[in-house]
């Protein structure tokens, strides 16, 4: 009797998440985005398969322990679905901006990044990529077909990319997609650290030093996670960086300004401060500098805490460890704070190993003073007059402004000008606010039909 | 990485219960199934051992180099490091030599036998436990402090 009344609740429950399913077919989502699809259909393949375990269930001659277990098996499945449901929420365009999703889109093939991918909007300040690796869901017993084909259909793992909802979706910041797409590719870009194992060993003694006795195996297990964590964030920061340049710097650091102004530091990111300072370098070096063009152009130099003066500068090491056991724990403060200097000795060696994997693979996507050069030089003045960059006249035929330029070019006119732009019209928020509003929507009105340039080239 | 808890995972789970029923060769169990089992246990294992043996080397740069290894053992670490002790890399590579050599249908005495599927019972016990032990939603509360 009870193991009927738990097989025809779940069974309600599975019919439900059918139903749910088919209402989340019928929005939009924009884009030529694939990916919420695919998904979807990986969670009919879940319930059609837990439905196939009550069905089992009923078998006779089965043992009451068999049918509980089939039972059990399907409302975990049950509980799968509900969760993945959830993993594609904010994906439609009542969430996301639909007009970023192409130029995001062509950053993602630009990279060779092939997996499934999808882009939604959350409402919290975050950035991230999530993967998503379910292929394991191959292995339940008695798979429905749907499950075998959507799992097929599936280029895994599968790439979730999350920006801030409504208020923090601000267009200017969306450079940071830019890192988060360099997560993607982090594994593809391998840096020869060799040469700092040397550096490791001094830290090892610092560590122990923080800890006061010998480094455990649960202390190795968590120096292997902060080491890789730390790389691969600075492998993103670089592939943001050559991806979007100075607009990348502002972007990142403006969203810390609004949305995290602390260290930084902890299992998985290095110090914010040495991240800003790494990127800094960059901006500032070189013949002829993304600085020197802005300055030339804005008469704004690019300092390092130019729009993020309030982000926390680490303290001395020994501070640091104090203030941080406290927070994260002295195991875990210990591995962050003894590691900082080989994560200052890395950061030069990963950089450059990024810059070359990108000149191998995609050179056409990197964003160099030359072209900023140009950028601020062809659309920074009409954008002042309300002229969206839509396009670019190089000498030939006009082309479609990229993401990229659209970027700089909005940002160069958010520190520089933006008492030129006449304020947009409405009830909220200051002048100051309103005519950010009206660059806000002026970027985005080029993005999208920059965009459908694009397209229309694309299709002659 | 988005995961579900491997305590929640019914694949994971019925791998292991396949498992133990081809070592003590019990029911029904067609060879493709077997084959295919073994082969996922196979994989679960080797990578774990390798994870397993690049911690006890402190080959620190190992989660960099070879993730999905890594990320093998780190699971098996969590649930079995406990139930072993400092015998666990030992455990799962003897658990991955019994496995193999089941898959190639070769000789293995009956004590390998018994060892790998003593390893296999505590990690789906480990699971179980993960899942009876695991709370329910706490009432969240919106405050600072």
């Amino acid at each position: 009797m009870a193991a009927s009344a738990a097989s025809q609740a779940c069974s309600f429950y599975l019919g439900r998440l059918e139903s749910e399913v088919a209402r989340l077919r019928t929005v939009a989502f924009p884009g030529r985005d694939k990916g919420p699809q695919q998904w979807l259909n990986l969670v009919i393949g879940i319930l059609r398969t837990a439905n196939g375990y009550l069905e089992r269930a009923n078998n006779p001659g089965l043992t009451p322990s068999q049918i509980s277990k089939y039972i059990t098996d399907a409302e975990d499945l049950g509980a799968w679905a509900y969760q993945f449901i959830n993993i594609a929420s904010g994906t439609d365009i009542t969430q996301i901006p639909e007009q970023v999703i192409g130029p995001f889109l062509r950053w993602v093939k630009g990279l060779g990044i092939d997996q499934t991918i999808f882009f939604r909007a959350e409402h919290l300040p975050n950035y991230e990529l999530a993967w998503l690796d379910f292929r394991q869901l191959a292995n339940v017993n008695f798979p429905d077909q749907s499950l075998t084909d959507a799992i097929q259909d599936i280029k895994w793992p599968a790439l979730r990319v999350t920006v801030p909802a409504q208020a923090m979706g601000m267009l200017p910041h969306f450079a940071v997609v830019g890192h988060e797409l360099g997560h993607a590719i982090q594994n593809l870009i391998k840096p020869d650290l060799s040469p700092y194992r040397a550096t490791l060993n001094t830290c090892f003694q610092e560590i122990r030093r923080y800890l006061g006795r010998d480094i455990s195996a649960d202390d190795s297990f968590r120096i292997q996670t902060v080491i890789k964590n730390w790389n691969d964030e600075f492998k993103a920061d670089a592939v943001g960086y050559f991806l979007v340049g100075p607009a990348f710097f502002f972007a990142l650091f403006g969203f810390l300004e609004l949305a995290g102004r602390g260290y930084g530091i902890g299992l998985t990111h290095p110090p914010s401060d040495l991240r800003r300072r790494l990127i800094h370098e960059r901006i500032t070096k070189g013949p002829k500098s993304f600085n020197e063009v802005f300055l030339a152009k804005t008469t704004i130099a690019i300092t390092e805490d130019v729009n993020s003066p309030h982000l926390l500068r680490c303290p001395a090491p020994d501070q640091l460890f104090g203030d941080l056991s406290g927070e994260i724990g002295a195991e875990t403060a210990a591995v962050c704070v003894g590691l900082l200097p080989y994560a200052e000795q890395i950061a030069d060696a990963i950089f450059a190993a990024s810059d070359a994997y990108l000149r191998g693979t995609c050179p056409g996507l990197i964003y160099n003073p030359d072209v900023l050069e140009f950028d601020l030089a062809a659309m920074l003045d009409p954008l002042c007059e309300l002229i969206p960059p839509i396009e670019v006249d190089d000498g030939g035929s006009p082309k479609p402004a990229s993401f990229a330029s659209i970027l700089n070019v909005g940002w160069a006119a958010l520190l520089s000008r933006i008492n030129s732009v006449s304020p947009a019209r409405g009830p909220f928020g200051d002048e100051t606010a309103r005519r950010m509003e009206r660059l806000h929507d002026l970027l985005l009105k080029a993005v999208e039909l920059s965009e459908a340039r694009s397209l229309w080239d694309e299709q002659k | 990485m988005l995961q579900l808890s491997p305590s929640r995972d019914v694949g994971l789970r019925q791998t292991l219960e396949g498992g133990l029923a081809v070592i003590r060769n019990e029911g029904a169990i067609d060879e493709a199934r077997r084959n295919v089992t073994l082969d996922r246990l196979v994989e679960l294992f080797s990578e774990a051992a390798n994870g397993s043996r690049a911690i006890e080397n402190q080959n620190l740069l190992f989660a960099t180099e070879q993730q999905p290894a890594f990320e093998r053992f780190s699971v098996l670490f969590r649930y079995l490091h406990s139930a072993f002790g400092e015998t666990l890399s030992t455990q799962l590579s003897e658990t991955n030599d019994t496995l193999a050599a089941l898959r190639t249908r070769s000789p293995t005495e009956a004590a390998s036998l018994e060892k790998a599927a003593t390893v296999i019972e505590k990690f789906l016990s480990a699971l179980q436990r993960g899942a009876a032990v695991a709370p329910l939603e706490p009432p969240r509360e919106f405050r600072f402090g």
